[in-house]
Protein backbone atom coordinates (compact mmCIF):
# COMPACT_ATOMS: atom_id res chain seq x y z
CA UNK A 1 0.00 0.00 0.00
CA UNK A 2 1.28 3.45 -0.86
CA UNK A 3 2.28 5.83 1.91
CA UNK A 4 -0.04 8.81 2.15
CA UNK A 5 0.25 12.08 4.07
CA UNK A 6 -1.23 11.56 7.52
CA UNK A 7 -3.67 13.77 9.35
CA UNK A 8 -6.65 15.74 8.13
CA UNK A 9 -7.56 17.66 5.01
CA UNK A 10 -10.19 19.64 3.14
CA UNK A 11 -11.72 19.23 -0.32
CA UNK A 12 -10.99 22.19 -2.60
CA UNK A 13 -14.00 23.63 -4.41
CA UNK A 14 -14.14 26.56 -6.80
CA UNK A 15 -16.15 28.46 -4.18
CA UNK A 16 -13.42 27.91 -1.58
CA UNK A 17 -10.40 28.84 -3.71
CA UNK A 18 -10.35 32.51 -2.88
CA UNK A 19 -10.67 32.07 0.87
CA UNK A 20 -8.04 29.30 0.87
CA UNK A 21 -5.59 31.53 -0.99
CA UNK A 22 -6.42 34.52 1.20
CA UNK A 23 -5.57 32.50 4.28
CA UNK A 24 -1.97 32.93 5.27
CA UNK A 25 0.00 30.04 3.79
CA UNK A 26 1.78 29.03 6.99
CA UNK A 27 -1.49 29.05 8.92
CA UNK A 28 -3.18 26.98 6.22
CA UNK A 29 -0.27 24.57 6.22
CA UNK A 30 -0.52 24.20 9.97
CA UNK A 31 -4.26 23.49 9.77
CA UNK A 32 -4.38 21.18 6.72
CA UNK A 33 -2.15 18.18 6.11
CA UNK A 34 -3.48 17.68 2.60
CA UNK A 35 -6.23 18.76 0.20
CA UNK A 36 -8.32 17.05 -2.42
CA UNK A 37 -9.42 18.13 -5.89
CA UNK A 38 -11.94 16.79 -8.40
CA UNK A 39 -10.14 16.40 -11.75
CA UNK A 40 -13.44 16.33 -13.69
CA UNK A 41 -13.97 19.97 -12.68
CA UNK A 42 -10.54 21.11 -13.86
CA UNK A 43 -9.28 19.09 -16.81
CA UNK A 44 -9.41 21.22 -19.97
CA UNK A 45 -9.77 24.51 -18.08
CA UNK A 46 -7.55 27.56 -17.99
CA UNK A 47 -7.75 31.03 -16.52
CA UNK A 48 -7.40 32.60 -13.10
CA UNK A 49 -9.12 29.84 -11.11
CA UNK A 50 -7.03 27.14 -12.75
CA UNK A 51 -3.86 29.07 -11.89
CA UNK A 52 -5.06 29.41 -8.31
CA UNK A 53 -5.51 25.64 -8.14
CA UNK A 54 -1.93 25.26 -9.35
CA UNK A 55 -0.75 27.60 -6.60
CA UNK A 56 -2.33 25.26 -4.07
CA UNK A 57 -1.16 21.97 -5.59
CA UNK A 58 2.38 23.36 -5.76
CA UNK A 59 2.34 24.11 -2.04
CA UNK A 60 0.29 21.30 -0.47
CA UNK A 61 0.05 17.52 -0.76
CA UNK A 62 -3.02 16.69 -2.88
CA UNK A 63 -5.38 13.76 -3.38
CA UNK A 64 -7.79 13.60 -6.33
CA UNK A 65 -11.36 12.40 -6.18
CA UNK A 66 -13.19 11.75 -9.44
CA UNK A 67 -16.85 11.89 -10.38
CA UNK A 68 -17.29 10.91 -14.02
CA UNK A 69 -15.39 7.69 -14.58
CA UNK A 70 -18.52 5.55 -14.14
CA UNK A 71 -16.57 2.59 -12.75
CA UNK A 72 -19.74 0.61 -12.22
CA UNK A 73 -21.29 1.49 -15.56
CA UNK A 74 -21.71 -0.39 -18.82
CA UNK A 75 -20.98 2.34 -21.38
CA UNK A 76 -17.45 1.75 -22.71
CA UNK A 77 -14.74 3.25 -20.46
CA UNK A 78 -13.69 6.65 -21.82
CA UNK A 79 -10.02 5.99 -22.65
CA UNK A 80 -9.37 9.56 -23.74
CA UNK A 81 -10.64 10.78 -20.37
CA UNK A 82 -8.46 8.27 -18.51
CA UNK A 83 -5.44 9.58 -20.44
CA UNK A 84 -6.39 13.13 -19.43
CA UNK A 85 -6.69 11.94 -15.82
CA UNK A 86 -3.26 10.40 -15.98
CA UNK A 87 -1.72 13.71 -17.07
CA UNK A 88 -3.69 15.58 -14.41
CA UNK A 89 -2.50 13.25 -11.64
CA UNK A 90 1.08 13.69 -12.75
CA UNK A 91 0.84 17.46 -13.31
CA UNK A 92 -0.53 18.07 -9.80
CA UNK A 93 1.60 15.42 -8.09
CA UNK A 94 -1.47 13.59 -6.77
CA UNK A 95 -0.74 11.17 -3.93
CA UNK A 96 -3.91 9.13 -4.22
CA UNK A 97 -6.68 8.98 -6.80
CA UNK A 98 -10.15 7.83 -5.79
CA UNK A 99 -13.45 7.35 -7.61
CA UNK A 100 -16.94 6.29 -6.64
CA UNK A 101 -18.14 2.71 -6.67
CA UNK A 102 -21.08 3.86 -8.72
CA UNK A 103 -22.08 4.70 -12.27
CA UNK A 104 -22.97 8.06 -13.74
CA UNK A 105 -23.55 7.10 -17.35
CA UNK A 106 -25.81 4.71 -19.22
CA UNK A 107 -26.03 5.60 -22.89
CA UNK A 108 -24.52 9.02 -22.08
CA UNK A 109 -23.64 10.93 -18.91
CA UNK A 110 -26.17 11.98 -16.26
CA UNK A 111 -23.61 13.83 -14.08
CA UNK A 112 -24.65 12.27 -10.80
CA UNK A 113 -24.15 8.96 -9.01
CA UNK A 114 -26.51 6.04 -9.54
CA UNK A 115 -26.64 2.94 -7.35
CA UNK A 116 -25.01 -0.10 -8.95
CA UNK A 117 -27.28 -3.14 -8.70
CA UNK A 118 -25.69 -5.29 -5.98
CA UNK A 119 -25.28 -8.42 -8.13
CA UNK A 120 -22.52 -10.87 -9.05
CA UNK A 121 -22.60 -9.57 -12.62
CA UNK A 122 -22.03 -6.02 -11.38
CA UNK A 123 -19.14 -7.16 -9.14
CA UNK A 124 -17.38 -8.64 -12.19
CA UNK A 125 -18.17 -5.63 -14.36
CA UNK A 126 -16.96 -3.04 -11.82
CA UNK A 127 -13.86 -5.02 -10.89
CA UNK A 128 -12.84 -5.48 -14.54
CA UNK A 129 -13.22 -1.75 -15.20
CA UNK A 130 -11.31 -0.77 -12.05
CA UNK A 131 -8.50 -3.12 -13.09
CA UNK A 132 -8.42 -1.59 -16.56
CA UNK A 133 -8.23 1.94 -15.10
CA UNK A 134 -5.47 0.87 -12.70
CA UNK A 135 -3.53 -0.65 -15.60
CA UNK A 136 -3.71 2.51 -17.70
CA UNK A 137 -2.99 4.87 -14.81
CA UNK A 138 -0.19 2.62 -13.63
CA UNK A 139 -1.31 2.93 -10.01
CA UNK A 140 -3.78 1.41 -7.60
CA UNK A 141 -6.89 3.53 -7.10
CA UNK A 142 -9.27 3.78 -4.16
CA UNK A 143 -13.00 3.30 -4.62
CA UNK A 144 -15.54 5.07 -2.43
CA UNK A 145 -18.58 3.46 -0.84
CA UNK A 146 -21.35 5.78 -2.05
CA UNK A 147 -24.53 6.91 -0.39
CA UNK A 148 -27.62 5.40 -2.01
CA UNK A 149 -31.33 5.81 -1.51
CA UNK A 150 -32.53 2.71 -3.30
CA UNK A 151 -31.00 -0.67 -4.09
CA UNK A 152 -32.47 -1.74 -7.42
CA UNK A 153 -32.18 -5.39 -8.54
CA UNK A 154 -30.41 -6.29 -5.30
CA UNK A 155 -29.06 -9.84 -4.91
CA UNK A 156 -26.12 -9.23 -2.55
CA UNK A 157 -25.86 -7.16 0.61
CA UNK A 158 -24.00 -3.88 0.26
CA UNK A 159 -21.10 -5.08 2.42
CA UNK A 160 -20.71 -8.28 0.39
CA UNK A 161 -20.84 -6.30 -2.84
CA UNK A 162 -18.21 -3.74 -1.75
CA UNK A 163 -15.89 -6.39 -0.33
CA UNK A 164 -16.19 -8.57 -3.43
CA UNK A 165 -15.30 -5.67 -5.73
CA UNK A 166 -12.26 -4.67 -3.63
CA UNK A 167 -11.04 -8.25 -3.63
CA UNK A 168 -11.62 -8.93 -7.31
CA UNK A 169 -10.29 -5.54 -8.50
CA UNK A 170 -7.35 -5.58 -6.08
CA UNK A 171 -7.97 -1.91 -5.32
CA UNK A 172 -8.04 0.29 -2.22
CA UNK A 173 -11.02 1.72 -0.39
CA UNK A 174 -11.88 5.34 0.27
CA UNK A 175 -14.14 4.82 3.25
CA UNK A 176 -16.75 7.55 3.45
CA UNK A 177 -17.88 7.47 7.06
CA UNK A 178 -20.83 9.79 6.48
CA UNK A 179 -22.03 7.55 3.65
CA UNK A 180 -21.94 4.53 5.96
CA UNK A 181 -24.00 6.47 8.48
CA UNK A 182 -26.49 7.76 5.88
CA UNK A 183 -26.85 4.30 4.34
CA UNK A 184 -27.29 2.67 7.74
CA UNK A 185 -30.26 4.98 8.37
CA UNK A 186 -31.66 4.64 4.87
CA UNK A 187 -31.32 0.86 4.70
CA UNK A 188 -31.63 -0.05 8.35
CA UNK A 189 -28.31 -1.63 9.27
CA UNK A 190 -25.70 -1.25 11.99
CA UNK A 191 -23.00 1.17 10.76
CA UNK A 192 -20.37 -0.17 13.18
CA UNK A 193 -20.90 -3.74 12.01
CA UNK A 194 -20.59 -2.55 8.42
CA UNK A 195 -17.27 -0.81 9.10
CA UNK A 196 -15.96 -3.73 11.12
CA UNK A 197 -16.60 -6.02 8.13
CA UNK A 198 -14.49 -3.92 5.75
CA UNK A 199 -10.89 -4.92 4.96
CA UNK A 200 -8.98 -2.40 7.13
CA UNK A 201 -5.71 -3.08 5.30
CA UNK A 202 -7.31 -1.73 2.12
CA UNK A 203 -8.55 1.57 3.54
CA UNK A 204 -6.47 4.32 1.89
CA UNK A 205 -8.24 7.29 3.43
CA UNK A 206 -11.54 8.49 4.85
CA UNK A 207 -14.16 11.04 3.94
CA UNK A 208 -16.43 12.82 6.35
CA UNK A 209 -19.24 15.28 5.59
CA UNK A 210 -22.59 16.65 6.65
CA UNK A 211 -25.97 15.44 5.44
CA UNK A 212 -29.61 16.45 5.43
CA UNK A 213 -32.22 14.60 7.48
CA UNK A 214 -35.32 14.30 5.31
CA UNK A 215 -37.18 11.85 7.54
CA UNK A 216 -36.45 9.59 10.48
CA UNK A 217 -35.51 6.81 8.07
CA UNK A 218 -34.19 8.91 5.19
CA UNK A 219 -31.02 11.04 5.06
CA UNK A 220 -29.68 12.80 1.97
CA UNK A 221 -25.92 13.07 1.49
CA UNK A 222 -25.79 16.78 0.64
CA UNK A 223 -22.31 17.89 1.79
CA UNK A 224 -24.04 21.14 2.65
CA UNK A 225 -24.02 21.09 6.44
CA UNK A 226 -21.65 20.56 9.34
CA UNK A 227 -20.77 17.04 10.42
CA UNK A 228 -23.26 15.74 13.01
CA UNK A 229 -22.37 14.09 16.33
CA UNK A 230 -23.26 10.48 15.40
CA UNK A 231 -20.91 10.74 12.40
CA UNK A 232 -18.09 12.09 14.60
CA UNK A 233 -18.68 9.12 16.91
CA UNK A 234 -18.62 6.75 13.93
CA UNK A 235 -15.31 8.31 12.82
CA UNK A 236 -13.80 7.57 16.25
CA UNK A 237 -15.10 4.01 15.98
CA UNK A 238 -13.63 3.70 12.47
CA UNK A 239 -10.14 4.62 13.69
CA UNK A 240 -10.40 1.80 16.24
CA UNK A 241 -10.96 -0.64 13.38
CA UNK A 242 -8.74 0.75 10.60
CA UNK A 243 -6.14 2.58 12.63
CA UNK A 244 -5.74 6.32 12.09
CA UNK A 245 -6.15 7.10 8.39
CA UNK A 246 -5.86 10.41 6.52
CA UNK A 247 -9.31 11.95 6.73
CA UNK A 248 -10.83 14.61 4.53
CA UNK A 249 -13.72 16.95 5.18
CA UNK A 250 -16.03 17.45 2.20
CA UNK A 251 -18.13 20.57 1.89
CA UNK A 252 -19.81 21.38 -1.45
CA UNK A 253 -22.52 23.94 -0.67
CA UNK A 254 -23.50 26.53 1.96
CA UNK A 255 -19.90 27.45 2.62
CA UNK A 256 -19.31 28.96 6.07
CA UNK A 257 -16.26 31.20 6.67
CA UNK A 258 -13.05 29.26 6.03
CA UNK A 259 -12.16 29.38 9.74
CA UNK A 260 -15.31 27.38 10.52
CA UNK A 261 -14.25 24.69 8.07
CA UNK A 262 -10.71 24.69 9.43
CA UNK A 263 -12.15 24.24 12.92
CA UNK A 264 -14.08 21.23 11.67
CA UNK A 265 -10.87 19.83 10.20
CA UNK A 266 -9.25 20.43 13.59
CA UNK A 267 -11.97 18.31 15.15
CA UNK A 268 -10.84 15.42 12.92
CA UNK A 269 -7.33 15.89 14.28
CA UNK A 270 -8.62 15.97 17.85
CA UNK A 271 -10.34 12.62 17.33
CA UNK A 272 -7.17 11.24 15.75
CA UNK A 273 -5.23 12.49 18.76
CA UNK A 274 -7.59 10.76 21.19
CA UNK A 275 -7.24 7.52 19.25
CA UNK A 276 -3.44 7.89 19.26
CA UNK A 277 -3.39 8.28 23.05
CA UNK A 278 -5.82 5.39 23.45
CA UNK A 279 -3.56 3.01 21.54
CA UNK A 280 -0.26 4.11 23.09
CA UNK B 1 -45.72 1.67 -20.43
CA UNK B 2 -45.04 -1.88 -19.36
CA UNK B 3 -41.59 -2.89 -18.29
CA UNK B 4 -40.13 -6.33 -18.93
CA UNK B 5 -37.96 -7.63 -16.14
CA UNK B 6 -34.44 -6.58 -17.18
CA UNK B 7 -32.21 -9.61 -17.38
CA UNK B 8 -28.73 -8.13 -17.46
CA UNK B 9 -26.76 -5.31 -15.86
CA UNK B 10 -26.89 -3.10 -18.96
CA UNK B 11 -30.67 -3.30 -19.11
CA UNK B 12 -31.02 -2.73 -15.37
CA UNK B 13 -28.87 0.39 -15.54
CA UNK B 14 -30.64 1.75 -18.61
CA UNK B 15 -33.97 1.29 -16.88
CA UNK B 16 -32.80 3.27 -13.86
CA UNK B 17 -31.05 5.96 -15.90
CA UNK B 18 -33.85 6.41 -18.42
CA UNK B 19 -36.34 7.01 -15.65
CA UNK B 20 -34.12 9.74 -14.22
CA UNK B 21 -33.66 11.30 -17.66
CA UNK B 22 -37.30 11.15 -18.55
CA UNK B 23 -39.62 10.15 -15.71
CA UNK B 24 -42.70 10.99 -17.79
CA UNK B 25 -42.06 8.35 -20.44
CA UNK B 26 -40.01 5.78 -18.55
CA UNK B 27 -41.29 4.06 -15.43
CA UNK B 28 -39.04 3.57 -12.40
CA UNK B 29 -37.64 0.09 -11.79
CA UNK B 30 -40.25 -2.01 -10.00
CA UNK B 31 -40.19 -2.35 -6.24
CA UNK B 32 -38.50 0.92 -5.32
CA UNK B 33 -40.28 3.12 -2.83
CA UNK B 34 -41.53 6.26 -4.62
CA UNK B 35 -40.16 8.53 -1.87
CA UNK B 36 -36.65 7.24 -2.58
CA UNK B 37 -36.93 7.48 -6.35
CA UNK B 38 -38.11 11.06 -5.86
CA UNK B 39 -34.87 11.90 -4.06
CA UNK B 40 -32.89 10.68 -7.07
CA UNK B 41 -35.08 12.60 -9.52
CA UNK B 42 -34.76 15.73 -7.43
CA UNK B 43 -30.97 15.47 -7.02
CA UNK B 44 -30.26 14.66 -10.67
CA UNK B 45 -32.52 17.28 -12.19
CA UNK B 46 -31.45 19.93 -9.66
CA UNK B 47 -27.81 19.23 -10.41
CA UNK B 48 -28.04 19.57 -14.18
CA UNK B 49 -30.40 22.53 -13.96
CA UNK B 50 -27.99 24.40 -11.65
CA UNK B 51 -24.96 23.70 -13.82
CA UNK B 52 -26.75 24.98 -16.92
CA UNK B 53 -28.31 28.03 -15.24
CA UNK B 54 -24.84 29.15 -14.14
CA UNK B 55 -23.33 28.67 -17.58
CA UNK B 56 -26.21 30.21 -19.60
CA UNK B 57 -27.14 33.32 -17.58
CA UNK B 58 -28.77 35.10 -20.54
CA UNK B 59 -30.93 32.16 -21.64
CA UNK B 60 -31.91 31.58 -18.02
CA UNK B 61 -32.83 35.26 -17.59
CA UNK B 62 -35.17 35.41 -20.60
CA UNK B 63 -37.16 32.35 -19.55
CA UNK B 64 -39.61 31.97 -16.72
CA UNK B 65 -39.31 29.07 -14.29
CA UNK B 66 -41.65 26.88 -16.29
CA UNK B 67 -39.95 27.47 -19.66
CA UNK B 68 -36.53 26.86 -18.18
CA UNK B 69 -37.59 23.63 -16.51
CA UNK B 70 -39.20 22.39 -19.73
CA UNK B 71 -36.03 23.18 -21.66
CA UNK B 72 -33.72 21.40 -19.21
CA UNK B 73 -36.11 18.43 -19.01
CA UNK B 74 -36.18 18.02 -22.77
CA UNK B 75 -32.40 18.37 -22.99
CA UNK B 76 -31.85 15.80 -20.23
CA UNK B 77 -34.38 13.42 -21.75
CA UNK B 78 -33.29 13.50 -25.38
CA UNK B 79 -29.66 14.61 -25.63
CA UNK B 80 -26.89 12.08 -25.05
CA UNK B 81 -24.09 13.84 -23.17
CA UNK B 82 -20.61 12.66 -24.04
CA UNK B 83 -18.24 14.85 -22.05
CA UNK B 84 -17.14 13.60 -18.63
CA UNK B 85 -15.88 17.12 -17.82
CA UNK B 86 -18.19 19.39 -15.87
CA UNK B 87 -16.97 22.69 -17.38
CA UNK B 88 -17.87 21.30 -20.80
CA UNK B 89 -21.48 20.32 -20.04
CA UNK B 90 -22.46 23.74 -21.41
CA UNK B 91 -21.23 22.60 -24.82
CA UNK B 92 -23.71 19.73 -24.69
CA UNK B 93 -26.64 22.13 -24.23
CA UNK B 94 -25.35 24.38 -27.02
CA UNK B 95 -25.05 21.36 -29.31
CA UNK B 96 -28.58 20.27 -28.44
CA UNK B 97 -30.13 23.72 -28.94
CA UNK B 98 -28.31 24.33 -32.19
CA UNK B 99 -28.68 20.93 -33.85
CA UNK B 100 -31.24 18.76 -32.09
CA UNK B 101 -34.01 20.84 -30.57
CA UNK B 102 -37.13 21.30 -32.60
CA UNK B 103 -39.73 23.41 -30.83
CA UNK B 104 -41.94 26.02 -32.47
CA UNK B 105 -42.48 27.66 -29.11
CA UNK B 106 -38.82 28.66 -28.82
CA UNK B 107 -37.39 32.04 -29.58
CA UNK B 108 -35.92 31.79 -33.09
CA UNK B 109 -32.51 32.92 -31.82
CA UNK B 110 -32.20 30.36 -29.01
CA UNK B 111 -29.67 28.08 -30.73
CA UNK B 112 -27.44 30.99 -31.73
CA UNK B 113 -27.66 32.54 -28.28
CA UNK B 114 -26.66 29.22 -26.70
CA UNK B 115 -23.71 28.99 -29.04
CA UNK B 116 -22.68 32.53 -28.18
CA UNK B 117 -22.87 31.91 -24.41
CA UNK B 118 -21.04 28.58 -24.71
CA UNK B 119 -18.31 30.15 -26.89
CA UNK B 120 -17.51 32.57 -24.10
CA UNK B 121 -16.81 29.62 -21.78
CA UNK B 122 -14.94 27.67 -24.46
CA UNK B 123 -12.74 30.68 -25.25
CA UNK B 124 -11.99 31.13 -21.55
CA UNK B 125 -10.65 27.57 -21.43
CA UNK B 126 -9.01 27.58 -24.84
CA UNK B 127 -5.33 26.69 -24.68
CA UNK B 128 -4.52 29.01 -27.58
CA UNK B 129 -2.02 31.74 -26.83
CA UNK B 130 -3.30 35.10 -25.71
CA UNK B 131 -4.75 37.26 -26.99
CA UNK B 132 -7.09 34.97 -28.87
CA UNK B 133 -9.82 36.13 -31.21
CA UNK B 134 -12.71 34.10 -32.54
CA UNK B 135 -14.57 35.75 -35.43
CA UNK B 136 -18.25 34.74 -35.33
CA UNK B 137 -21.30 35.34 -37.48
CA UNK B 138 -24.93 35.10 -36.39
CA UNK B 139 -28.34 35.70 -37.99
CA UNK B 140 -29.41 37.51 -34.82
CA UNK B 141 -27.54 40.19 -32.85
CA UNK B 142 -27.04 37.71 -30.00
CA UNK B 143 -24.87 40.08 -27.98
CA UNK B 144 -27.81 42.45 -27.49
CA UNK B 145 -30.38 39.84 -26.51
CA UNK B 146 -31.79 40.08 -23.01
CA UNK B 147 -35.14 40.60 -21.29
CA UNK B 148 -35.42 44.01 -23.00
CA UNK B 149 -34.71 42.74 -26.52
CA UNK B 150 -36.26 39.50 -27.74
CA UNK B 151 -36.48 39.67 -31.56
CA UNK B 152 -38.94 37.36 -33.27
CA UNK B 153 -37.36 37.87 -36.69
CA UNK B 154 -33.79 38.06 -37.79
CA UNK B 155 -32.68 41.45 -39.11
CA UNK B 156 -31.94 41.76 -42.84
CA UNK B 157 -28.21 41.73 -42.26
CA UNK B 158 -26.10 39.24 -40.34
CA UNK B 159 -24.29 40.10 -37.11
CA UNK B 160 -20.51 39.80 -37.15
CA UNK B 161 -18.81 39.61 -33.78
CA UNK B 162 -15.24 39.26 -32.69
CA UNK B 163 -15.09 37.42 -29.39
CA UNK B 164 -11.64 37.74 -27.91
CA UNK B 165 -9.62 36.95 -24.84
CA UNK B 166 -7.29 39.74 -23.85
CA UNK B 167 -3.87 39.32 -22.27
CA UNK B 168 -5.47 39.99 -18.86
CA UNK B 169 -7.78 37.00 -19.56
CA UNK B 170 -10.91 39.16 -19.85
CA UNK B 171 -13.34 37.87 -22.46
CA UNK B 172 -14.70 40.72 -24.61
CA UNK B 173 -16.59 41.07 -27.84
CA UNK B 174 -16.65 43.69 -30.54
CA UNK B 175 -19.14 44.27 -33.35
CA UNK B 176 -17.47 43.79 -36.67
CA UNK B 177 -18.14 43.54 -40.40
CA UNK B 178 -18.33 40.87 -43.06
CA UNK B 179 -15.01 42.07 -44.49
CA UNK B 180 -13.15 41.95 -41.16
CA UNK B 181 -14.73 38.58 -40.34
CA UNK B 182 -13.45 37.21 -43.65
CA UNK B 183 -10.06 38.85 -43.21
CA UNK B 184 -9.55 37.14 -39.84
CA UNK B 185 -10.68 33.82 -41.30
CA UNK B 186 -8.16 34.15 -44.13
CA UNK B 187 -5.38 35.13 -41.72
CA UNK B 188 -5.94 31.75 -40.05
CA UNK B 189 -5.76 29.93 -43.40
CA UNK B 190 -2.45 28.05 -43.55
CA UNK B 191 -2.54 28.00 -47.38
CA UNK B 192 -2.18 31.80 -47.34
CA UNK B 193 1.15 32.32 -45.57
CA UNK B 194 1.69 36.06 -46.19
CA UNK B 195 -0.43 39.16 -45.70
CA UNK B 196 0.00 39.76 -49.42
CA UNK B 197 -1.62 36.37 -50.16
CA UNK B 198 -4.48 37.21 -47.81
CA UNK B 199 -5.06 40.59 -49.46
CA UNK B 200 -5.07 39.07 -52.93
CA UNK B 201 -7.61 36.44 -51.90
CA UNK B 202 -9.76 39.10 -50.22
CA UNK B 203 -9.57 41.29 -53.34
CA UNK B 204 -10.86 38.41 -55.46
CA UNK B 205 -13.68 37.59 -53.07
CA UNK B 206 -14.75 41.22 -52.65
CA UNK B 207 -14.23 42.01 -56.33
CA UNK B 208 -11.98 44.83 -55.24
CA UNK B 209 -9.96 46.21 -58.16
CA UNK B 210 -7.53 48.45 -56.30
CA UNK B 211 -5.27 46.03 -54.41
CA UNK B 212 -3.14 48.84 -52.97
CA UNK B 213 -6.03 50.61 -51.31
CA UNK B 214 -7.29 47.24 -50.03
CA UNK B 215 -3.89 46.56 -48.50
CA UNK B 216 -3.98 49.93 -46.74
CA UNK B 217 -7.47 49.17 -45.42
CA UNK B 218 -6.36 45.76 -44.18
CA UNK B 219 -3.32 47.23 -42.47
CA UNK B 220 -5.44 49.93 -40.80
CA UNK B 221 -7.95 47.35 -39.61
CA UNK B 222 -5.25 45.08 -38.21
CA UNK B 223 -3.58 48.07 -36.51
CA UNK B 224 -6.87 48.99 -34.83
CA UNK B 225 -7.48 45.39 -33.69
CA UNK B 226 -3.93 45.18 -32.41
CA UNK B 227 -4.30 48.39 -30.43
CA UNK B 228 -7.59 47.21 -28.97
CA UNK B 229 -5.89 44.00 -27.83
CA UNK B 230 -8.10 41.82 -30.01
CA UNK B 231 -5.23 40.22 -31.90
CA UNK B 232 -1.51 39.87 -31.41
CA UNK B 233 1.45 40.52 -33.68
CA UNK B 234 1.97 37.02 -34.99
Amino acid sequence: MLVLPEGAGLGVRRGLLKSLLNTESAHLGSMLDFMEVTPDNWIGTSGAATRQLHQLTERFPFFAHGLSLSLGGTDPLDVEFIAQLKSFLSLHNIHCYSEHLSYCSADGHLYDLMPIPFTEEAVKNSAARIRQVQDVLGRRIAIENVSYYAAPFQELSEIDFVNAVIKEADCDLLLDVNNVYVNSINHGYDPEKFIAALPCDRVAYLHIAGHYVEAEDLCVDTHAAEVCDPVWELLAFTYQHTGIKPTLLERDFNFPPIEVLLAEVQKIRDIQHVEKSRVS
Amino acid sequence: MSVEKPCNLREQQLLFANHLRNPRDFAAPAGIEERRMRIYRHLFFGNISNVLATTFPVIRSIMNEEQWEALVRDFYATHRCETPLFPYIAGELAEYLLHERDSDADYPFLGELAWYEWSEIALRHSDETMPTCWPMVFRFPVHRIGVGYLPQQAPATATYLLMYRRCDEQIKFMESSAATFRLLQLLDDKTLPTLQDVCEQLAVEMQHQDILSLQTMVQDTLQQLLQAGVINNS
